[in-house]
């Protein structure tokens, strides 16, 4: 873009996560096009009379034949007779590459209102991406973007190119995962990559405390505005008076409500959840005032210690079960592990430059206590941006000022390139 | 060649929505109303329309967004062909074959030819101002979904084609919430065809919270013809039995009666929700009456309306002295809520319409009532608005309910929308405002434009972006040194895309 010396290439960057699809021009401070990555579709009834099978894509090839498909903002978060929901993305990496043309597509062209044939694409890509999975993603916006240039970019390099650093540790948490990657002048040392499904256990953990009755409350009915006419004020911990919109119950499929659900329980951490400054302590969780929050149904309560319960397992996982072989590692057994996997000679520079990012590094009080764990054993400087924008969209951020480069030209694969070399080249190019 | 600032009365506004195109040359003390309103559609005659070889399939890619009636004229029609204002409407209303196109009506720029003559018309024969020696300066309002390239595509058109002396361009609704005196909020712009969402925060759109809606003014007006079909004193009035009018002119004779209604500011937005369940027994108005005891002389004798002012009272002193007979038949109407149209257009009939006209808004709260389905992506507009400010940040959200603004066609007749929203977006927000809670919003809060800006008084809010853009305009091209619009010397120095960074609001 012009304020970057007359580069005149016009880049765009996408960048795909398990939440939302970012998209934008590079040079840009934010993506323009912010779609969720979870779609709706409705299958025609010609299908058979259930329509709810289960999870689409749990079995390689999901069955979807006349599926009207519903993406953007307005898809899966407008309630729709029978619309079902679905997600591309899963543990990081996309397992149903069936609507990521049609994401891409809306996102591209329907939102940014753009001709993909006119700019260079660079792509996103977890560290732990597959070979055959990048080699998709080229030959999809090769072939069916008709794109002039393509580079895939590995989101740890690029959340270090955000922070402006070459070589740094990076602490990536998303919505399904969180992962650690240590980046030593702009390439990913592999073998110090660890990563683990730890924010859909918190995620699990925190529907868990809300839809179970404590001592002081009852369970909590985590029904979405969609589904509800009207609330009455009630007293807090009291049982809600609401009326749900009878017309859409019978005709509201399991996998909507379980996204509608699952984001109740998203705006819930958002708003009171957060986690102890000085690891987990009765008394001092006593003394941190509680939090009142109000759902849809109009059900509200103070909310205390559980508010602080879901966020300790970020650290660790003696709240839940004594024995943890088979949870999701959290942050620093992540961390260290990294690190001994790491060259001791690296550590300190690495340490040094610890980035942490993701929507979910947003978690109140989480970055505190990060540096707080960490400062007991090694010396350490936490970048962590304060603009959530920044820290939400770190990888399309470094995508940005990457392919806004002048040097980066050379990495650009052509479609001529692609045309000659087909597939091979994308490794070979791409590290 | 920055460095130059601007006189008042020299810059251009230009506010282009989906269906009209508001204008003005220079910019008084006080903001003036627009001084020119043309239809933003363009006309081109038959016989040139089908030489350009249209009629065999050779549209643009761009032809399937359009409106079905309007194909696309290819570029070869040049911007002379088209016939645009006042020109159209006399040709439509002698009857001639003429392809009518609206180039705006999808929120995007669907032809730049069609675009480029209804601009042209505007400055050059509207405004009067000469290609040669334009020395305006020209804020355009744009719709926030046009692309990047279109924005730098817009400042080609107006520097090459207008010679303007500088340019620069303004997202709707953000000059919107900027009328309401707010920086963050949602603006509601209820158009003819479609109504658009958009959520601002500090002064920016937020790109994820933006939504259009095909519901209009057009639904409306359409339901309440509907409606008054039913009603037999009003159908006897317009096409007498024994005389009985063919069915297309009852048709357009009720529109024009609904029209008339609309104009006269006779219909009132529906009942808050708590009350909506017998809706036209409770048809309350919630509209504030303008306060009698006129206090702001000062701005009413500067928007030259003391005359209004003056005779109104004089009224008001004749209606004091009317017999008790006439007061109890006043009285008797009034509680009937019944009007009495006597000249509107269509001929010199009486019509007495009553509380049903108040019914006009209905669709906009449910589609069902005009045919249009959740599941073709068409839903309540309360329902829309609720679900987009969901999708904002957990930390914007109480901002943003803040600044609720409803503009656009149906608020220039309809005051009052506003509150009749907010009392259905309730649910949305918390249930008793003394929580606890700093989070979560308490209040919805109305916007409207201020009271001081004594020319956009009684206008209602439905040309608050025109307002909006005209305090940009005077704030950006006030500043010699600013930054926020290209001069002609950036635009030779820096080409088309000097717009994008040197714009209020496009980064």
């Amino acid at each position: 873009m012009v304020q970057y010396g007359g580069d005149e290439v016009a880049a765009l960057v996408v960048d795909m996560g398990a939440s939302s699809l970012r998209a934008g021009y590079a040079g840009d401070d934010t993506p323009k096009a912010i779609i969720p990555t979870s779609y709706g579709y409705i299958t025609e009834p010609a299908s058979g009379g259930d329509v709810t099978m289960g999870e689409a894509g749990e079995d390689g090839q999901p069955a979807r034949p006349a599926a009207k498909m519903y993406i953007g903002q307005n898809g899966p978060s407008m309630w729709r007779a029978n619309m079902e929901v679905a997600n591309p993305i899963q543990n990081g990496m996309i397992h149903d590459f069936a609507p990521i043309p049609p994401l891409i597509s809306h996102a591209l062209r329907d939102v940014m209102r753009c001709n993909p044939t006119e700019h260079p694409v660079l792509v996103t890509e977890p560290a732990w991406n597959t070979p055959a999975n990048r080699e998709r993603m080229a030959e999809i916006m090769f072939e069916e973007f008709q794109v002039p240039a393509f580079y895939i970019a590995n989101t740890g390099v690029l959340n270090a190119f955000a922070a402006g650093k070459g070589s740094a540790l990076v602490v990536d948490i998303g919505q399904s995962m969180a992962s650690v990657t240590p980046v030593v002048d702009g390439f990913v040392l592999r073998k110090g990559l660890q990563y683990s499904a730890l924010p859909q256990l918190v995620h699990a953990h925190a529907k868990h405390l809300l839809t179970n009755p404590t001592q002081h409350r009852p369970a909590i009915q985590l029904l979405p505005h969609q589904l509800i006419a009207s609330k009455m004020p009630v007293e807090p911990a009291q049982p809600p008076k609401f009326t749900l919109r009878e017309d859409r119950m019978a005709k509201t499929t399991d996998s909507w409500r379980i996204w509608a659900e699952s984001r109740e329980v998203d705006e819930w951490i958002q708003s009171v959840a957060g986690v102890l400054d000085q690891g987990w302590n009765e008394q001092a969780v006593m003394q941190r005032p509680p939090r009142q929050y109000e759902f849809p149904t109009g059900f509200n309560t103070y909310f205390g210690p559980e508010r602080f319960s879901v966020g300790e397992l970020y650290f660790n996982h003696s709240m839940i079960a004594d024995r943890n072989d088979n949870l999701p590692r959290p942050l620093p057994s992540l961390i260290t592990a990294c690190l001994g996997n790491c060259d001791p000679d690296l550590r300190q520079n690495l340490l040094g430059n610890l980035v942490v990012t993701g929507g979910g590094s947003l978690f109140g009080g989480l970055v505190d206590r990060l540096g707080n764990e960490l400062g007991r054993h090694f010396q350490v400087k936490i970048h962590a941006p304060g603009n959530p924008i920044e820290r939400r969209y770190g990888g399309w951020l470094g995508g940005s000022i990457l392919a806004s480069l002048g040097t980066f030209h050379q990495l650009w694969i052509s479609k001529e390139e692609w045309q000659d070399h087909g597939k091979a080249i994308v490794g070979q190019r791409c590290k | 060649m920055s460095g130059v600032a601007f006189r008042d009365s020299s810059i251009v506004v230009i506010d282009t929505s989906r269906t009209s195109v508001h204008a003005i040359l220079g910019l008084g003390e006080l903001l003036p109303t627009p001084a020119v309103e043309i239809k933003a559609r363009v006309g081109l005659r038959r016989s040139l329309h089908d030489s350009n070889g249209l009629s065999n399939g050779h549209a643009q890619p761009a032809a399937s967004t359009s409106r079905a009636a309007s194909a696309i004229p290819m570029s070869s029609v040049k911007v002379n062909d088209y016939l645009v204002g006042a020109q159209l409407d006399s040709a439509l209303a002698a009857g001639e074959d003429i392809v009518v196109s609206w180039p705006f009506a999808e929120g995007d720029i669907s032809d730049w030819t069609q675009a480029e003559a209804i601009w042209k018309h505007t400055l050059f024969g509207l405004l009067h101002l000469r290609r040669t020696q334009n020395e305006s300066p020209v804020l355009l309002t744009v719709p926030p979904t046009l692309s990047r390239s279109s924005l730098a595509m817009l400042s080609q058109l107006f520097f090459e084609r207008f010679n303007v002396a500088a340019f620069t361009l303004l997202f709707r609704p953000v000059a919107q919430i900027y009328a309401g005196n707010a920086l963050s909020g949602i603006v509601v712009d209820i158009g003819e065809e479609y109504t658009d969402v958009n959520v601002i925060y500090d002064g920016f759109p937020v790109r994820e919270c933006t939504e259009s809606v095909k519901l209009g003014l057009q639904d409306c007006r359409e339901h309440l013809v509907n409606i008054l079909r039913t009603n037999q004193s009003v159908m006897t009035a317009i096409s007498s039995p024994d005389a009985p009018l063919p069915e297309e002119d009852i048709k357009q004779a009720l529109l024009s009666l609904v029209n008339h209604l609309l104009a006269s500011g006779l219909v009132k937005p529906p009942a808050p929700a708590s009350s909506v369940t017998g809706f036209s027994a409770s048809a309350m108005p919630i509209v504030e009456e303008p306060e009698d005891g006129v206090t702001d002389i000062a701005a009413i004798v500067l928007a030259g309306k003391e005359k209004a002012v003056i005779e109104n009272n004089m009224k008001k002193r004749a209606s004091a002295k009317a017999t008790a007979a006439e007061q109890a038949k006043m009285r008797e109407i009034e509680a009937m809520d019944l009007v009495e149209i006597k000249d509107w257009e269509w001929g010199l009939r009486e019509v007495v319409v009553g509380r049903e006209r108040h019914r006009l808004c209905e669709p906009l709260f449910d589609p069902k009532l005009c045919k249009k389905d959740p599941n073709d992506g068409v839903w309540p507009i309360h329902e829309v608005i609720g679900a987009v400010v969901q999708r904002a940040d957990v930390d914007q959200r109480q901002y943003v309910w803040q600044g609720l603004f409803v503009t656009g066609e149906l608020a220039r007749y309809i005051k009052g929308m506003g509150t009749s929203l907010q009392s259905r977006l309730m649910s949305y927000i918390l249930s008793q405002p003394d929580q606890h809670n700093d989070v979560q919003a308490r209040h919805i809060r109305v916007l409207k434009i201020p009271e001081y800006f004594a020319e956009y008084r009684e206008k209602g809010d439905g040309l608050a972006s025109f307002l909006g853009a005209g305090i940009v305009a005077k704030i950006a091209f006030h500043d010699p040194n600013g930054k926020n619009f290209v001069s002609k010397g950036e635009y030779a120095a820096k080409g088309p895309p000097a717009i994008i960074e040197m714009s209020a609001s496009l980064l």
